[in-house]
C-alpha cells in the first residue's frame, strides 16, 4: 500500500514538473500586463483574454503559422522520400552498415550553433536565404539520420523471408511492396512523421538565422518579436507561444496510438 | 539430503493462480518428476521449492520443517539449469568450488570435496579448463557438480537436457540417474518431455493448468491414468481416443460408422451416456483370432525398428505401434483387436474426464 | 524424367563453404528428405531450388529445364519457411489464399473455388477454426501449420518444406506429420523436405539424403539408411536410442575377426562374423563398432557375453534401458523389452548380436557426455 502511494506521489511530481512551464505560460497569457512580473507571483487575478487577439495581430501569426506548416510538411515529405528507401536498403542489402551508424552520430555530433554560420554562408550563395526551401532543407538534413535509423530498426524486424515467400507465391517486387510491406509501415511512418514534424515545428535557431522576412519565417522564430526594445511583452508572447504549440499538441494526441505502437515495435513478440 | 513436502502450495500472479494449491511429498532419496505442457505451473512449482519465488499460500517443508520464509541460499538447494549457468570466466575447478568459497570454507577443506565431485561427474580431466571449452554434456555435469558439492538438502533440475543433442541427451540422462543413485539424492526433475520423465523418475507428478492431475509411479500413470489428460499426455504416439456411448453395464458403442460395440471390464454408468474409449497404440493388435474391429490402413510410417500405422476405423484415425515385420500398405483392409486389459474408459469427452475403474 | 535435378550445387557465404558439389534428382511425386544437423547446408539447397540463393556453381533443373538463372516468381515452386514468414497484417484465410491470387496464376479462381481450396487444406491441417484470426493471435504451432497450408494450397512443380514441423509440440507433430504425408500423397506432389529429425525423415520419405557439412554422406531409402548406414555419422544420426558406437581395434584371430576395446574396465572382446564388412573399413586396425541398443541382449547363456555392472537403469512403460560404463567417458546402452528386474551396480551379461553389428571407419570424435 505504502509502496503504491509512493509510486503515485512520484508520478504526480514528475508530471507536475513536466507540465509546469506550460501551465505557467497559460497563467501568463491570461494575466493582465501589470501583474506579469509581480513578485511574489499573483495566483489569483481576473483572467483576461486580450493578449490573444493582440498577439495574433501584432505578430502577424496567421502567415507565420502557414509558413510553419509549409516548412514542417515540406521537410517531412522530403525526409520520408529519402529515409524510407535508404533504411530499406540498409536493412536488406546491408549497405554499409557501420557507416550508417557513423553517419547518424556525425550529424548529431555537431552542436547546431557551430554549423549555423556555414549554413548561412552556403545558403546565401545558393540564394536560399529567406525562402521556404532553405528552411526545409536545413530541417530535413537534421531529420534524415534519425528517421533513417528508426526505420532501419523497423525494417530489420521484418522477416526477409516474407518477401521471398511472396515472390515464391508469384508476386513482383512492386506488388509485394504495395501489398505486404507498405501496410506494415504505417506505425513506423507515423513515428517518423510526427518526430520530423515536431522537430521542424519547434526548431528555432536555423529558422531564425536563415529567414529575415515574415514571408518565410516560421512561427517559432516569429515569437522573438515580442522581445522588444522596450522590454518583453510577457502576456502576448505567452499567448502566441500557446497558439504556436497548439497544432502540435492536437496532432500528437491524434497520432498517439500509432506512435506508441511504432516505438514499441519489436519489444513485444508478434 | 532431505524429504520435501508441499501442503496446499499456491502461487498467484495478480489474482491469477499459476499453481492452484497442490500437495505432494518427495521421500528422501526419491527421484520425482514434475511433468506437464508449457504453462502448466511446473516451473513455478520448482522455483517456489528453490525459494526463487514467493509462495502465495500453503506450506513447504524440508524434513518436516517449514522453509517458506527461508531465502534460497539458506534452504540448501542444489540446482541444475537448462542453460548450465556456469561462471564463464572461472575454470571448472573454480566453478565447482564457488558455493564453498561463498560460504568461506578454508581452501584445504575445499580441495578434496571438489576432487570427489569431479570424480563422480567424470570431469577430473577438464578441471583447469574454462566452460566454453567443454561440450554441452560436460558443462551440464560441471553444473551438477557445483550444485551437489555442498551436500544440498535437495537437487532441483530444470529441464537440464533440453539444450543437448540427441546422442548426448540419452547418455547424460543415464549419468544423472547414476549420480542420483550414487549419492542417494532427493531429486526433483522438471520437464515437458514425457519420455525423459518416464525414463528417469521413480514417481511423476503430472500437472496441467496449474493443478496436479495425477501423481504416481510410471506404471501407475501408464496403466491406470486418472483422467483423459494424463492418458493422452504419456506415450508417443498418444493414446487413441474413440468417442463412445454406453450400451449397458459393461458394453459401449463406438460413435463411428458401423457403430461396433465392445465389452469392457470397467463398470459403466447408465446407458446412453457419452464416454471416451481409450487404447494405447502399443496395445492395438492387428489381426489374430479375436480381432473384430474392421479398419483400413491409411498410412505406414517407418520409425526405425518400429512402424507407426494409421488405421481408419469408421472415420476415426487410430495409430498403432508395431514391429516392422508387418507388410502393410495404404488401403489394406485389416481387423483390429483391443486386448481387454488395455481398454480404458473415461467418463466424458474432455481432458478432465475421469477414468472409470 | 526426373522432376527436379540438382547438379553440382556449390555455395559459399563469404569464405564459409555451405554446400559442396551436391547433386541429386527427384522423380515425379517423390517425397525426398534432406536430413542433417543445423548448419549442414540443408536450407541453402532448398533456397537454391526456390531461387532465393544463387549457387556459385551448379545447375537446378525442373522438368529438365535449367532454371538456375530464372527469377523466383517464374519457377512455380511452393515453400514453407521454418520461421513461418506469414504476412502479419493479413488474416489466416488471406494468408493461405494469397498465392492463389497472384497475378502469375494462369487463371483467377472464383471466390467459391478459392474458399473451397483454402478450407480443404485448412481442415486437413486442423487450422480451420482460426481462418479469421491474424497470425499474431496464433500460437507457434498454429502459425507453422498456416505456413504449411499456404504452401500446400496450390499445385506447384515442387514443394519445398523447411522444417515445417519443428515448432510443433510432440503430440501435434505426430498428427501433423501424418496429415502432411496424406496431403502430399493426395496431390501427388514432388516434395523436397528439410529436417534435422530422423523420425520425420524415416516416416515421411521415399528417399533420404544425409547432408554433413555441405557434403552428401548417404542417399537411400529409409530402410537402407536405417539398416545399412554408410558411415558412423549416419549411424549416430538415425535411431532412438542412438546407436552405440565403440572405438577399438580389429584383428584377425585364426580364421575369425576379433574386435577389442582398449583400456576398458573388463576385457571386451567381440567375435565378428565373416560378413562384417572389413573391406569397407580398410582392413585391420582402429575401427568403430556400431550396435543398436535394441540389438544388445542380456543373455546369461551367451558364450561371448561380457559381464559389466549396470551403470544406470531407466524404465519406459514398455521397455528398460540399461547403461554400462566403459570408462573414459564411454557409455553403451542396451534396450530390453518389458521391465527388467535388476539394480544399478549389479553385473549382468551382455551379448552382442553378431549379425546386427556394424563396422565403420571413425569419421568424427564422439561427443563427450
Amino acid at each position: 500500500m505504502a509502496r503504491n502511494l509512493l509510486f503515485w506521489v512520484g508520478i504526480v511530481l514528475l508530471v507536475g514538473a513536466c507540465l509546469f512551464p506550460i501551465l505557467w505560460m497559460l497563467n501568463l497569457s491570461l494575466k493582465p500586463n501589470e501583474l506579469a512580473q509581480a513578485v511574489p507571483p499573483a495566483f489569483f487575478f481576473e483572467p483576461t483574454f486580450e493578449h490573444y487577439p493582440t498577439a495574433w495581430r501584432s505578430a502577424n501569426l496567421g502567415p507565420l503559422l502557414l509558413n510553419s506548416v509549409i516548412v514542417a510538411v515540406g521537410s517531412t515529405i522530403l525526409v520520408l522520400l529519402v529515409s524510407v528507401p535508404a533504411a530499406y536498403s540498409f536493412a536488406r542489402y546491408e549497405t554499409s552498415r557501420g557507416h550508417l551508424l557513423f553517419m547518424i552520430l556525425s550529424t548529431r555530433m555537431m552542436p547546431a550553433a557551430a554549423i549555423v554560420v556555414p549554413y548561412y554562408l552556403i545558403f546565401r550563395q545558393f540564394g536560399l536565404l529567406n525562402t521556404h526551401m532553405g528552411v526545409i532543407l536545413a530541417h530535413a538534413f537534421f531529420n534524415f539520420s534519425f528517421c533513417t535509423f528508426v526505420l532501419y530498426g523497423f525494417f530489420k524486424e521484418i522477416d526477409p523471408n516474407i518477401e521471398y515467400s511472396a515472390m515464391i507465391d508469384g508476386y513482383s517486387r512492386p506488388q509485394i511492396f504495395r501489398k505486404i510491406i507498405f501496410p506494415l509501415l504505417k506505425p513506423p511512418i507515423a513515428v517518423v512523421t510526427s518526430f520530423s514534424l515536431m522537430f521542424s515545428w519547434n526548431e528555432f535557431l536555423f529558422a531564425f538565422v536563415l529567414t529575415r522576412t515574415d514571408a518565410s519565417r516560421t512561427v517559432t522564430a516569429g515569437i522573438e518579436q515580442f522581445w522588444t526594445m522596450t522590454g518583453i511583452q510577457w502576456g502576448p508572447m505567452s499567448a502566441a507561444a500557446l497558439i504556436a504549440i497548439a497544432p502540435m499538441l492536437v496532432f500528437s494526441i491524434y497520432l498517439q496510438k500509432y506512435i506508441v505502437r511504432g516505438l514499441t515495435f519489436g519489444a513485444v513478440k508478434r | 539430503m532431505k524429504s520435501v513436502s508441499l501442503h496446499d502450495v499456491r502461487k498467484s500472479y495478480g489474482g491469477v493462480d499459476a499453481v492452484k494449491g497442490i500437495s505432494f511429498e518427495v521421500a528422501k532419496g526419491e527421484f520425482m518428476g514434475i511433468l506437464g505442457p508449457s504453462g502448466c505451473g511446473k516451473s513455478s512449482t520448482l522455483r517456489m521449492i528453490a525459494g526463487l519465488e514467493d509462495i502465495t499460500s500453503g506450506e513447504l517443508r524440508f524434513d518436516g520443517v517449514v522453509v517458506n520464509e527461508l531465502s534460497p541460499k539458506d534452504r540448501g538447494i542444489g540446482m541444475g539449469f537448462e542453460n548450465y549457468a556456469l561462471y564463464q570466466p572461472l575454470t571448472v575447478r573454480e566453478n565447482i568450488a564457488f558455493p564453498l568459497e561463498a560460504r568461506g570454507m578454508p581452501r584445504a577443506e575445499m580441495a578434496p570435496r571438489v576432487q570427489k565431485m569431479a570424480k563422480l561427474m567424470e570431469v577430473e580431466d577438464v578441471l583447469d579448463r574454462k566452460p566454453y571449452e567443454l561440450s554441452g554434456g560436460q558443462q551440464q555435469r560441471v553444473s551438477l557438480a557445483r550444485a551437489l558439492v555442498r551436500d544440498p538438502s535437495v537437487l532441483l533440475l530444470d529441464e537440464p537436457l533440453s539444450h543437448m543433442d540427441r546422442h548426448a541427451r540419452v547418455r547424460l540422462r543415464a549419468r544423472i540417474r547414476h549420480i542420483h543413485d550414487a549419492i542417494g539424492a532427493t531429486s526433483i526433475y522438471v520437464t515437458h518431455d514425457q519420455e525423459e520423465a518416464v525414463a528417469l523418475c521413480d514417481r511423476v507428478a503430472v500437472m496441467n493448468f496449474g493443478d496436479l492431475q495425477q501423481i504416481g509411479s510410471v506404471e501407475e500413470l501408464w496403466h491406470r491414468p486418472r483422467n483423459r489428460f494424463v492418458a493422452g499426455f504419456l506415450g508417443q504416439p498418444a493414446m487413441n481416443f474413440i468417442p463412445s456411448v454406453t450400451v449397458d453395464r459393461h458394453r459401449l458403442r463406438f460413435e463411428v460408422e458401423g457403430q461396433p460395440t465392445i465389452e469392457v471390464r470397467q463398470a459403466l454408468p447408465e446407458p446412453g451416456r457419452r464416454v471416451t474409449f481409450g487404447i494405447r497404440p502399443e496395445h492395438v493388435r492387428i489381426g489374430g483370432e479375436d480381432a473384430s474391429i474392421p479398419g483400413r490402413v491409411v498410412l505406414v510410417e517407418m520409425e526405425g525398428d518400429v512402424d507407426v500405422i494409421t488405421i481408419d476405423v469408421g472415420g476415426i484415425e487410430l495409430k498403432t505401434r508395431t514391429g516392422t515385420h508387418w507388410a502393410m500398405a495404404s488401403g489394406d483392409q485389416v481387423r483390429l483387436a483391443f486386448p481387454v486389459e488395455s481398454r480404458h474408459v473415461f467418463d466424458g469427452e474432455d481432458d478432465a474426464a475421469p477414468a472409470l475403474a | 524424367m526426373d522432376k527436379l535435378q540438382l547438379q553440382g550445387i556449390t555455395k559459399h557465404y563469404g569464405r564459409t563453404l555451405a554446400v559442396d558439389d551436391v547433386s541429386f534428382a527427384c522423380t515425379r511425386g517423390e517425397f525426398f528428405s534432406i536430413l542433417g544437423a543445423s548448419g549442414a547446408g540443408k536450407s541453402t539447397l532448398l533456397k537454391s531450388v526456390a531461387g532465393i540463393v544463387q549457387p556459385d556453381r551448379g545447375r537446378v533443373l525442373i522438368d529438365g529445364h535449367d532454371v538456375t538463372k530464372r527469377p523466383i516468381q517464374d519457377r512455380n515452386v511452393a515453400m514453407a519457411f521454418e520461421n513461418y514468414s506469414l504476412y502479419p497484417q493479413m488474416k489466416v484465410y488471406e494468408n493461405i489464399a494469397f498465392p492463389l491470387r497472384a497475378p502469375t496464376r494462369p487463371r483467377r479462381l472464383s471466390p467459391t473455388e478459392e474458399r473451397a481450396k483454402v478450407t480443404h487444406v485448412a481442415t486437413i491441417l486442423g487450422i480451420e477454426p482460426y481462418l479469421d484470426r491474424l497470425p499474431g493471435q496464433l500460437s507457434g504451432g498454429q502459425r507453422q501449420r498456416v505456413s504449411l497450408a499456404r504452401a500446400m494450397v496450390r499445385e506447384p512443380n515442387v514443394f519445398l518444406l523447411d522444417e515445417p514441423l519443428a515448432h510443433l509440440d510432440a503430440k501435434l507433430k505426430f498428427q501433423t506429420r501424418t496429415r502432411l504425408k496424406q496431403l502430399a500423397v493426395e496431390i501427388g506432389a514432388t516434395t523436397l523436405y528439410v529436417t534435422h529429425d530422423f523420425r520425420e525423415a524415416l516416416s515421411l520419405s521415399d528417399r533420404i539424403l544425409i547432408l554433413r557439412q555441405g557434403r552428401i554422406e548417404q542417399i537411400g531409402t529409409p530402410k537402407e539408411i536405417y539398416h545399412a548406414p554408410a558411415t558412423d555419422f549416419v549411424a549416430a544420426l538415425v535411431g532412438d536410442p542412438p546407436m552405440n558406437l565403440i572405438d577399438g581395434r580389429v584383428a584377425r584371430a585364426g580364421d575369425r575377426l576379433r574386435f577389442e576395446v582398449e583400456d576398458a574396465p573388463v576385457p571386451i572382446v567381440i567375435d565378428l562374423p565373416e560378413n562384417a564388412a572389413i573391406d569397407r573399413i580398410g582392413g585391420e586396425g582402429t575401427v568403430r563398432l556400431g550396435c543398436r541398443p535394441g540389438d544388445l541382449r542380456i543373455a546369461p547363456d551367451d558364450r561371448g557375453a561380457i559381464r559389466l555392472p549396470i551403470y544406470a537403469i531407466e524404465h519406459s512403460a514398455e521397455a528398460s534401458l540399461l547403461s554400462f560404463s566403459l570408462g573414459h567417458d564411454r557409455i553403451i546402452q542396451a534396450q530390453v523389452p518389458g521391465r527388467i528386474d535388476a539394480r544399478a551396480g549389479e553385473p549382468v551379461p551382455i551379448g552382442f548380436a553378431a549379425d546386427r553389428l556394424f563396422l565403420f571407419r571413425k569419421s568424427f570424435e564422439l561427443g563427450e557426455v
